[in-house]
């Protein structure tokens, strides 16, 4: 198993990046200030660290002039962390090597551009799609908190028809959809480069049908349109169907049938 | 972390400094990096132009009904906040424009970026709070301003309603380290304020207060809502970021909105009201917000 130091003094960005490394399988550690990061580098010698650029007590620079000089870390990679406004000191640095830098606050995608170039691709790139065994998909109703099982539920419900990918959502609450959308859209990236590009959300089946779902499904809409979908929402009359025509973001794209949508999509 | 150093420049570790042009490119240069739709959070055309009404000095009734008549629910709206107990007409108004004239044309104009505004604060799964506690906020405000005279009520209630719009920015933008952010409140690892600005480089006051400007409130409405968490900070905005820090803890404590952690507590004593009218004063925002709330539905 690999092994991923962050270091970082903002808990925020630990617990973001290791969110992001979950599908990579490895093991995260974590370090407050760069002088804790080094102390760990050196224990550890970990196969990639994401080194933050300005921390108190020990910043990026120092920590990564440490990390070079030690023989035992002179070799490991490192992807640095930077604010919007620090790109000029990250020029300064790459002087002293490093593999890559993400601009905080960072998002999966351009996440897992640079982390893949070290670590490979996330393990669960390559597994869809796979069979929807119905324990999985009523998983979603019972592990949303479960983020380890992300992967598995997102290869259950997207499934690859040919023309176009179905993702069968029986709930799309927003506790569920805060979990699943990193694994989602590794998924939908998946599928775009085996060349699909169509997508129907099927909410047929939805366990809810109350409006205050809706902005879970919009959402879920924009993740498809960033990983180039087209997408279109088909669901059931009702108070939901009403809520999703009054959101600009769904209009025109939202049918009464799965059959409707795929012909819309054609 | 940054660490503000004065209030034209925002410090960071290892000399990185923003005067407040850069902050404000990097607000939106952020906000619209994270977001899906490639695009700020825009206010609903109807608000757009109550709020441009709202600034027309020349601007009169015919302006504003124009802008009503075209939404049918929205006429309906203004005509059940004139006929409310709050206005106690004798007889009810019949027409738009008596409606208007019972409510006020500003007020009127308050009550149309609200309602309109609303679409806003529904996406998420904490929708319903972020609007309970914005509007309780915009009542709130525009109540201690009546009260301490410091600034005018009618100016209040818009800062007030969009103090924490920031918040919608950043879940909107950003639902997952919005979620990861609430819950290291709740583990008590740092303000929520200290946890965006180790996340995106600001807070959500900051955030609001520029998506304000691009929404065309005054400056000193935008400088309030910067600062409504340091009141101490702000410039032109200065007696209207106290009354928006006092409004906002006075809608957490008439129950509207679900703070992340411990709810701040109004220092409404601070602001120079009598201890005894502190609490007429939370009864009569709380009353108010279960009025407007029902009355925006």
């Amino acid at each position: 198993m690999k092994t991923v130091l962050t270091v970082d003094d903002s808990r925020v960005v630990r617990s973001m990046a290791s969110r992001h490394l979950q599908p990579y399988g490895c093991r995260v550690l974590e370090a407050g200030n760069g002088r804790e990061g080094v102390e760990a580098a050196r224990t550890h010698e970990p196969d990639l660290i994401l080194l933050d650029v300005t921390m108190p007590v020990m910043d990026g620079r120092q920590a990564l002039t440490a990390i070079r000089a030690d023989a035992g870390t002179t070799d490991i990679p490192v992807i640095m962390l930077a604010p919007g406004s620090a790109r000029e000191l990250v020029d300064e640095i790459a002087a002293l090597g490093i593999a890559g830098c993400l601009v905080k606050p960072f998002e999966q995608c351009g996440f897992d551009r640079e982390v893949s170039k070290i670590l490979g691709p996330p393990a669960s790139a390559a597994r869809l799609p796979v069979d929807q065994p119905r324990e999985l998909v009523e998983q979603v109703h019972l592990a949303a908190a479960a983020v380890a099982t992300a992967e598995e539920l997102v290869s259950a419900l997207l499934v690859d028809e040919g023309r176009c990918a179905v993702l069968r959502l029986p709930d799309p609450r927003a506790a569920v959809f805060t979990t699943v959308l990193p694994a989602l859209q590794r998924a939908l990236r998946a599928l775009a480069g085996a060349g699909r590009h169509t997508l129907i959300v099927d909410l047929a089946d939805l366990a809810e049908t109350k409006a205050d779902v809706a902005g879970a499904v919009v959402g879920l809409v924009g993740a498809a349109d960033r990983a180039g979908f087209r997408t279109a929402v088909c669901a059931p009359p009702g108070p939901l169907a009403e809520r999703l025509e009054q959101l600009a973001q769904t209009q025109n794209r939202l049918y009464a049938s799965r059959q409707a949508a795929r012909e819309a999509l054609q | 972390m940054i660490a503000i150093d004065s209030k034209d420049t925002v410090m960071m570790h290892t000399e990185v400094a923003l005067d407040r042009d850069a902050l404000r490119d990097c607000v939106r240069s952020t906000l619209t990096r994270l977001s899906r739709t490639g695009e700020l959070p825009a206010l609903p055309a109807t608000a757009t132009a109550a709020l441009a009404v709202a600034r027309d000095p020349d601007a009169g009734m015919e302006e504003l009904c124009g802008i009503i008549r075209v939404d049918v629910g929205l006429s309906a709206r203004i005509l059940r906040v004139a006929n409310s107990a709050a206005y106690a007409r004798r007889a009810p108004a019949k027409t738009l424009k008596e409606a208007v004239l019972t409510v006020g044309l500003r007020k009127t104009c308050d009550l149309l970026v609200a309602a309109s505004a609303r679409k806003l604060f529904e996406t998420g799964h904490r929708a319903e709070h972020l609007w309970n506690h914005a509007l309780a906020a915009g009542i709130a405000a525009e109540e201690l301003a009546r009260l301490t005279r410091g600034v005018e009520p009618a100016a209040a209630f818009l800062p007030g309603l969009f103090h924490d719009v920031g918040r919608i920015a950043f879940m909107l933008a950003d639902p997952l380290a919005y979620d990861v952010i609430v819950g290291l409140v709740h583990e008590g690892a740092g303000t929520p304020n200290d946890l965006e600005r180790g996340w995106y480089g600001f807070d959500h006051a900051e955030a609001g207060a520029i998506l304000a400007e691009d929404w065309g409130l005054a400056a000193d409405q935008c400088d309030g809502i910067r600062w409504h968490h340091r009141p101490e900070e702000a410039e032109v905005g200065l007696r209207l970021a106290g009354i928006l820090q006092a409004a906002d803890a006075l809608a957490y404590a008439s129950g509207c909105g679900l703070h992340p952690g411990n709810a701040p507590v109004a220092d409404l004593v601070g602001l120079g009201i009598a201890a005894e009218d502190a609490e007429a004063c939370r009864e009569r925002v709380r009353a108010a917000f279960l009025q407007q709330n029902d009355l925006l539905r």
